[in-house]
């Protein structure tokens, strides 16, 4: 039994060589076949051979391999069925094996299966188990050699001269926009280093260093110009969330009013030079001082100083609320505030006028009080407005900082595109390619408009993937004339976006020459 | 007794059974040129207590071959030459008025039944009353008459031939008779020099002289040594498998057999495959049964068994190649 057990070790053995030989050839024809269209994928592209991508299927190949050939590793009643037939055995040794495990049968049976056993043990001794074949498929296998071969040969090439351009591009992209990223973060910090703890406060309520926080650098240039985009319009938020449109223009009309007049000509030029806070100062004062007057006054008539001071205020007021109704879509609270002080003034003048029967001096002092309330109210808001305008003037700089970012973007892009297009073909400056603009290249996407201010945002689309484009001088043009329209287009230009425009230009204008 | 001398015993009862058979054969083949088959085929029946149908046309040697069978084994041997006229009690005997001690008694007077070895030449040329009654006495191995059985001698042969050629005015053989011969098989014509041997051996003025070489004692005991050779189930599954294949009606039975055939085998076809696949087994000098042994003797065993459908008479097919298709298949 334990030559017969021997014998068919050594046949499952063989048989499991020749199935692993016989798998080899079509295993390897299917992996070179596998590694073929893969780098024929790439060469297609234009791109060198990822050598990287050629592993994946090789792995698959392998576990298959294992996998079929030990899933389907013969066992013993397999091989002996294999070694009967191939040795021509007579079923030998299928019937040792059902003979060894019968247990019930009677003694001449076992006799009978002895000598069976002694018989197949004499039979298998005889054997040559070398002589199993073991047979290689040579048509896959040389068939594999010839893909292998043209793999090896489509790995050698190296990437097209548009693809390297290409990939220079994205280098460059995501080197500017990592220096991006870090100048928006130094002006930031820069700016907060700066910043009054009111600025501060306001700051801090805006979504501006999230978004910059959440900005990444990018080998995308659309990419890029669109996370730009979204910190742009951000600020343009915060800007409008200040609101001061309304009272800029009314704040603006009362230093004209107040300018005209000599007596008021001295707050009018404080309204004129933005130096609100020291014109709340000068209201301030002015009324403490009349109350002081009023209460230093007789009770029948008031003193010359209060009718002086009171004329005063009168007329700054009157003046204020001139230019209040100057502006008549205006509704703002700051316009309220004059209107109820111009006639609190109007009221208290008439109180302490120079004939002392037409005097009520209780009014007159009760009637201070509440415009002091009045002017004091108008003093907070003038204060506000000098700080949301120092913090615009902040934002203003961050927003400058961010179209040098754009403008960077756009212009490396142009450079790019402009060493390609003078390297490539002087035919591409003529008119005739006027007309031929990629789709690609003059897609604008424009931003969300939010409430306040409307806001173009352009952004440079890809030139597509893969092959890099040249650009000519005409194409250039029609890109700049777009941007300038869309540029012109916009309301309340900020000035900080316009001095990026400017930046972005005078770039272009140095590679030109 | 211990395991290795009943081993040796049985391994001489086995080589004792080989070299008679080879004997035998040697001697028969001293009468008989050729014929190697239908010799072999013949003495596995005769060892298997089988009957054999023997079709061919008539002078190929018969008679010869069961008269010099019956001197080798040594047994008594008788032939029937079957007519339309042919009554039962001729082939079986009958009980005639005989005088005994002034009494007049019957007494039954054995037919050319009572033998050994019973050649019925021409069987499909009886009716089928005689035929049957030929028939009971293969299958039951007795006599019956007038309400008495009397037991036929032990071992009992019968070797029926048929004549495919004249066929007007016979009674074919219904399935149900064919289907209780061991075999059946054809006599083909002898070859050029069989033939010239043939010539030479029996129009000279001496004839061989066949010795005896077993005895049917020994015959019978060879039977008994081949039921006892082992076979595995793969073995059994594949001859189940070759007998079930011949049912048209079956799912797993080949497409020719579909077309062709009308009803397959019998269990009883599987039964004289497997016993004369033993003896196959133990004549190559094996212990088991294997494939070889059952494609060896299917042919024999089954071609009688088989009915052809309209179709497979119509284009000439014969059950021969049928079976031969589905041994192909099978392996």
């Amino acid at each position: 039994m334990n030559e017969i057990n021997h014998f068919l070790e050594l046949v499952k053995a063989r048989l499991l060589k020749a199935r692993l030989a016989s798998l080899l050839g079509p295993v390897l024809l299917a992996l070179s076949c596998a590694w073929l269209i893969i780098s024929l994928y790439f060469c297609s592209q234009g791109q060198k051979v990822d050598k990287s991508s050629l592993i994946l299927p090789l792995i698959v190949a392998i576990v298959a391999y294992l996998f079929i050939t030990f899933s389907k590793a013969p066992n013993k009643v397999a091989a002996a069925i294999y070694a009967d037939a191939f040795f021509k055995l007579k079923n030998a040794l299928v019937s040792n094996l059902d003979f060894m495990k019968r247990s019930d049968s009677d003694q001449t049976q076992k006799q009978f299966y002895d000598l069976q056993l002694k018989q197949t043990s004499e039979l298998c001794n005889q054997q040559n188990i070398e002589l199993i074949p073991i047979k290689y498929s040579r048509k896959s296998l040389s068939l594999a050699a010839v893909f292998l071969v043209a793999t090896l040969i489509l790995c050698s090439f190296d990437d097209s001269d548009e693809l390297k351009q290409e990939k220079a591009l994205a280098k460059a992209t995501l080197e500017t926009t990592q220096s991006n990223k870090k100048e928006l973060e130094k002006t930031i910090e820069e700016l907060e280093e700066k910043m009054t703890e009111e600025e501060r406060e306001l700051f801090k309520s805006s979504k501006i260093k999230q978004v910059l926080k959440n900005i990444e650098a990018s080998e995308n240039k659309l990419e890029a110009l669109r996370q730009y985009a979204k910190l742009e319009k951000e600020i343009s938020t915060q800007n409008d969330k200040m609101n001061m449109r309304q009272d800029k223009k009314l704040l603006d009309e009362i230093s004209r009013e107040l300018e005209k007049n000599r007596a008021t000509n001295k707050m009018g030029q404080m309204f004129a030079k933005q130096q609100y806070k020291d014109a709340a100062k000068e209201l301030k004062d002015k009324m403490k001082k009349l109350q002081e007057a009023l209460k230093n006054s007789s009770e029948k008539q008031a003193s010359k100083e209060a009718q002086k001071l009171a004329n005063e205020m009168k007329n700054m007021s009157q003046k204020m609320q001139n230019a209040a109704e100057n502006l008549k879509a205006n509704n703002s609270q700051m316009k309220m505030d004059i209107s109820k002080m111009a006639k609190l003034s109007e009221k208290l003048s008439s109180n302490i006028c120079k004939n002392p029967s037409q005097c009520n001096m209780s009014e007159a002092k009760e009637c201070s009080g509440e415009m002091k309330d009045a002017v004091l109210k108008l003093c907070d808001k003038l204060n506000e407005n000098e700080t949301k305008n120092l913090f615009l003037a902040k934002l203003d700089k961050m927003q400058q900082a961010l179209a040098m970012s754009q403008a960077k973007i756009n212009g490396m892009s142009s450079s790019m595109a402009l060493a390609k297009g003078i390297g490539s073909s002087s035919d591409n400056s003529t008119n005739e390619t006027k007309q031929n603009i990629d789709p690609a290249y003059d897609t604008q996407i424009k931003g969300q408009q939010g409430e306040g201010s409307s806001l173009t945002q352009i952004e440079q689309a890809s030139s597509g993937a893969g092959v890099s484009r040249s650009q000519d001088s005409t194409g250039r043009q029609i890109e700049y004339k777009r941007q300038m329209e869309s540029f012109i287009e916009q309301e309340n230009v900020p000035e900080a976006m316009k001095s990026g425009v400017k930046e972005y230009f005078k770039k272009i204008h140095k590679e030109e020459e | 007794m211990s395991v290795s001398h009943e081993n040796e015993l049985v391994e001489k009862e086995v080589n004792e059974f080989r070299s008679t058979f080879t004997a035998l054969k040697d001697e028969i083949s001293k009468f008989i040129v050729g014929q190697d088959e239908v010799v072999n085929h013949v003495l596995i029946s005769i060892i298997a207590g089988g009957h054999v149908l023997l079709e061919g046309v008539p002078g190929l040697g018969k008679t010869a071959l069961v008269n010099t069978i019956s001197k080798a084994i040594h047994l008594d041997s008788k032939r029937i030459q079957f007519t339309p006229d042919l009554l039962p009690a001729d082939i079986l005997g009958t009980n005639i008025l005989v005088e005994r001690d002034g009494e007049k008694i019957f007494e039954f007077q054995k037919g050319p039944v009572f033998t050994n070895i019973l050649l019925a030449d021409e069987i499909n040329r009886a009716t089928p009353k005689t035929q049957s009654a030929l028939l009971e006495t293969m299958q039951e191995k007795t006599v019956t008459v007038a309400n008495k059985t009397h037991i036929l001698d032990k071992p009992y042969f019968v070797l029926a031939t048929q004549n495919p050629l004249e066929m007007d005015g016979t009674y074919p053989l219904p399935e149900a008779q064919l289907d209780r011969f061991f075999f059946k098989l054809d006599v083909k014509m002898p070859n050029h020099d069989e033939f010239s041997q043939i010539l030479d051996r029996t129009t000279g003025l001496t004839r061989p002289e066949i010795k005896a070489i077993t005895n049917g004692e020994r015959i019978i005991e060879m039977g008994k040594t081949a039921c006892q050779v082992p076979i595995a189930e793969d073995i059994k599954n594949y001859l189940i498998k070759l007998a079930i294949s011949t049912h048209p009606e079956k799912d797993e039975s080949p497409n020719v057999v579909k077309q062709y055939i009308r009803y397959g085998v019998s269990p009883r076809a599987a039964q004289a495959i497997l016993l004369a696949a033993r003896i196959h087994a133990l004549i190559a000098g094996r212990y088991h049964v294997a494939k070889e042994d059952i494609n060896a003797v299917a042919i024999p065993a089954m071609r009688h068994r088989m009915l052809l459908s309209f179709e497979g008479e119509a284009e000439g097919i014969t059950t021969e190649q049928i079976i031969k298709d589905i041994i192909q298949l099978l392996n």
